[in-house]
């Protein structure tokens, strides 16, 4: 490890995991960025207002 | 769908427990706003505090329970077993469940509104019920959960509706949270310390304070928000799309968010920024699912000024704008530096809890009980009339705190030229604020009528009608089209992130130049390897891998429960691993058998709702009340007393300032020696009596939980509390003339009192300002 990396986790070593952890949520909102805006949802986004509402 | 055989078939919904729940949210809310008002007329006028039972330190947290857990936690029940049914298009499958759920939810509340007033509570902001309730929380939240899941099981609609995701992640999310903060250790049947101590259990408390209003007071409504409001404006949502990201984002940054409640105090400060940096980052998916919500209204407009429900969801829908628009801007470090203990956050939370949830429930109640009777809206007129005297009544209330926030901060940091306080006395602050109390009961009285006035529109409209329940034609598919687990699992997607993932733990381990090269090669597959596969997709004749996902409930649970518990671990752990410096340790000593029984009282009277216990590295904080706090100081707290308010001053270095005598006499009579004071009289602390016997219970917990006391300290316990207490009984007399038993509660408070900043390593200031 560098220098740098030492001395930010001389007293926490585990402050790598708090970094880690921004790591996997870039990740994963990159992910469901790029997925949900090459999809098309139309037909699922009218399933409350196609519903009639019958009652007994 | 090549192998699929339809199937006709009719469903007839259980809307008996929406009923119940709508008619109870309705009148729990009644019952809590009703105390809030008392609450309120408290600290406007201190002879409100009619009696022990009913001082504000035990009815402020029966209010904010009210609030959070009956009247919203009533109508979110209510919104979620209305929706999920027909969106997943099918009936409730277990009356046992639903009526565990039910009955067992009024229970709590019930015991609530018992304990409270008697002074049973963990001391624990939102989580002040005892540990019996809390286990009983448990057991009728497991009971909603396995008869929501039981219907997902059940459903005849493949898809989960993006509603159904909100309120998966309040359910799981609320469970684990609800779980870890109640972590402690029972010494009587009412009785209880957190494992957490210190700092540790600052942080876990407000990670489940925040996280409670990200999943108990938003993400279930904004599910609702999701159903009734395409419902009611006969459209359906503006973006789907956008409620995906609203979604993913929202509940991976919120779990994060828990330390801006600590900013500046002895929170280690990586945590602290962390914290402020996600805050900053909650305004995106938030505005996200606000613009969502109110462009869902585009081309509806005139709709909305001819119908009620839209009226309250448009207004509320705004409210969460505001109110989430406010909460990153109090994160900031230096805002938080000013706003922090003063009203500003209770108008903060109040513009949430009134105008976002209060005005959703009211959308969603004058929306459902008309179909759920199958009758109209009694008066139209009603609805409206109570939406202008709500929406008057939040700001009035909000403009009240928000005066009365600034001008506490502004006059707290207020200094002369030569540098000493402007306002040493603490109580020329709260003369100044006090118009505002006022103002803010007005404000929320006005709020109360309004839901008076919907209490009896949504009466006289059940008593009109006659309870139905829905029903719905459906084409079922007898085999409808599975993706298998392999392709779900080892999808592109899936696989895209693990390269990515890797290549990140690579940055981390590795030197500068190789770090960077790891990292940008992550960068450049997360986004090219996204758009290649976007793009095969769409040429291609396969659903989409979100689409799967979505069908596959236990999987999206699963990845719920990933994405949300990985910020709270990877915040908790290392902070739960940290210890003060190892001379602080040394140096610092528990507290003793009397000061323990008198943190006790300190605890039952609920001082941490006026006192804070964390003097913050500010210069006007330091020369009010002493050198900053630091972890060692609290770190035998057992729950921690840090604080969130300060209506009356701060008292981490409380020990030592006044004589024995002067807490006698605040603490019988606060006026006597702090002038304008809106303290609650505690008079009967002088003949109430200490059982001595019970202490060494209470030590023999605390050793159990890591505090050092020894064998013969607890041993000892009972006589060590009495000769100590026969001290300052002692003391009383000898210097006033005043006669009160040494196992009085009075005499064991004012030993705790006195101790304050006195058993840590690090030394109180003398440079204090008086009160």
């Amino acid at each position: 490890m560098t220098a740098m990396y030492k001395e930010l986790l001389a007293h926490t070593p585990l402050l790598a995991l708090p970094i880690f952890a921004m790591f996997v949520f870039l990740a994963v909102f990159l992910s469901v960025v790029v997925r949900a805006f090459t999809h098309d949802y139309a037909d699922v986004a009218t399933i409350p207002v196609d519903q009639e509402d019958l009652h007994e | 769908m090549s192998d699929t055989t339809l199937e006709r078939r009719t469903i007839v919904y259980d809307d008996s427990v929406s009923r119940k729940f709508v008619f109870a949210s309705v009148t729990w809310g009644i019952v809590g706003m009703l105390v809030g008002a008392l609450v309120a007329l408290q600290l406007a006028w201190w002879p409100a505090n009619v009696a022990p039972y009913f001082s504000f330190g035990r009815l402020r947290p029966l209010h904010t329970n009210a609030v959070i857990f009956a009247f919203v936690g009533n109508m979110m029940f209510a919104g979620i077993y209305y929706s999920t049914q027909r969106l997943v298009r099918a009936a409730l499958p277990s009356k046992l469940l639903t009526n565990i759920h039910f009955w067992g939810w009024q229970g709590i509340i019930v015991a609530a509104v018992i304990t409270l007033p008697l002074g049973f509570t963990q001391a624990k902001e939102y989580a002040e019920l005892e540990w019996p309730i809390d286990l009983a929380i448990a057991v009728v939240w497991i009971a909603f959960a396995v008869n929501f899941f039981w219907t997902l099981a059940r459903r005849t609609e493949k898809h989960l509706y993006v509603a159904v995701w909100f309120y998966i992640a309040t359910i799981v999310t609320v469970a684990v949270l609800h779980i870890v903060n109640s972590l402690a250790i029972p010494v009587f049947a009412f009785k209880s310390y957190s494992v957490f101590g210190g700092t540790k259990d600052a942080l876990v408390q407000w990670w489940y304070g925040h996280n409670a209003v990200a999943f108990f007071l938003t993400t279930p409504i904004l599910g609702i928000m999701y159903y009734f409001l395409p419902k009611a404006a006969g459209r359906p949502v503006y973006s789907y799309r956008l409620s995906i990201i609203h979604f993913w984002a929202l509940i991976f940054v919120y779990i994060w968010a828990g330390p801006h409640h600590l900013l500046n105090s002895a929170l280690p400060e990586w945590a602290q920024t962390l914290g402020m940096i996600f805050s900053i980052m909650l305004w995106a998916p938030s505005w996200g699912g606000m613009l969502n919500g109110l462009l869902t209204l585009r081309g509806a407009w005139n709709k909305v000024r001819q119908d009620p429900v839209l009226k309250f969801f448009a207004a509320g829908i705004t409210f969460y704008g505001m109110a989430t628009f406010e909460g990153p801007l109090l994160s900031i470090k230096s805002v938080n530096g000013l706003a922090h203990y003063t009203d500003w956050i209770i108008a903060h939370v109040h513009a949430g809890a009134l105008g976002w949830n209060g005005l959703m429930a009211a959308g969603m109640f004058y929306w459902m009980v008309p179909r759920l009777y199958g009758t109209k809206l009694h008066s139209t007129r009603l609805a409206n009339f109570h939406f202008y005297i709500a929406t008057f009544g939040i700001l009035l209330y909000v403009i009240a705190m928000w005066t009365s926030g600034v001008t506490q901060g502004l006059m707290w940091r207020a200094t002369n030229a030569d540098g000493s306080l402007q306002y040493p006395v603490f109580t020329e602050t709260l003369a100044a604020i006090r118009p505002m109390y006022w103002m803010r009961l007005i404000g929320g009285t006005t709020y109360l009528a309004g839901m008076i006035v919907m209490a009896y529109n949504l009466v006289r409209t059940a008593r009109a009608g006659k309870p139905v329940n829905g029903t719905a034609e459906v084409v079922v598919e007898r085999a409808p089209e599975e993706a298998s687990w392999p392709s779900i699992v080892f999808g592109t997607p899936v696989i895209l992130v693990v390269v990515v993932v890797v290549l990140g733990g690579f940055f981390l381990v590795s030197n500068a130049f190789a770090g960077l090269t790891f990292v940008t090669l992550a960068a450049f597959i997360a986004v090219f390897g996204s758009i290649a596969f976007s793009a095969a997709k769409a040429s291609g004749a396969k659903r989409a891998w979100h689409r799967l996902l979505e069908g596959r409930a236990l999987l999206f649970v699963v990845l719920t429960i990933i994405a949300v518990l990985v910020g709270g671990v990877a915040e908790i752990v290392p902070t739960l691993l940290v210890q003060p410096e190892p001379s602080s340790v040394a140096e610092a000593h528990p507290y003793t058998a009397l000061e323990l029984e008198g943190r006790d009282v300190y605890l039952r009277e609920g001082c941490f709702n006026c006192h804070s216990q964390m003097i913050r590295p500010f210069r006007f904080e330091t020369q009010r009340y002493g050198e900053a706090s630091t972890m060692s100081d609290s770190q035998f707290d057992h729950p921690f007393q840090w604080g969130s308010k300060r209506t009356g001053p701060d008292l981490a270095r409380e020990g030592g300032k006044y004589p024995n005598i002067w807490h006698y006499q605040h603490l019988t009579d606060p006026r006597s020696v702090s002038a304008g004071s809106n303290m609650p009289p505690y008079a009967f602390l002088a003949t109430d009596h200490v059982n001595f016997a019970r202490t060494p219970n209470k030590l023999h917990a605390m050793k159990s939980i890591g505090v050092p006391y020894t064998d013969g300290d607890i041993a000892h316990a009972s006589d060590a509390a009495r000769a100590q207490g026969g001290v300052v009984a002692n003391d009383l007399h000898d210097t006033s003339g005043v006669d009160v038993a040494p196992d009085s509660e009075m005499v064991a408070l004012v030993a705790y009192l006195q101790c304050l900043g006195k058993h840590a390593a690090a030394k109180p200031s003398t440079n204090v300002a008086v009160r």
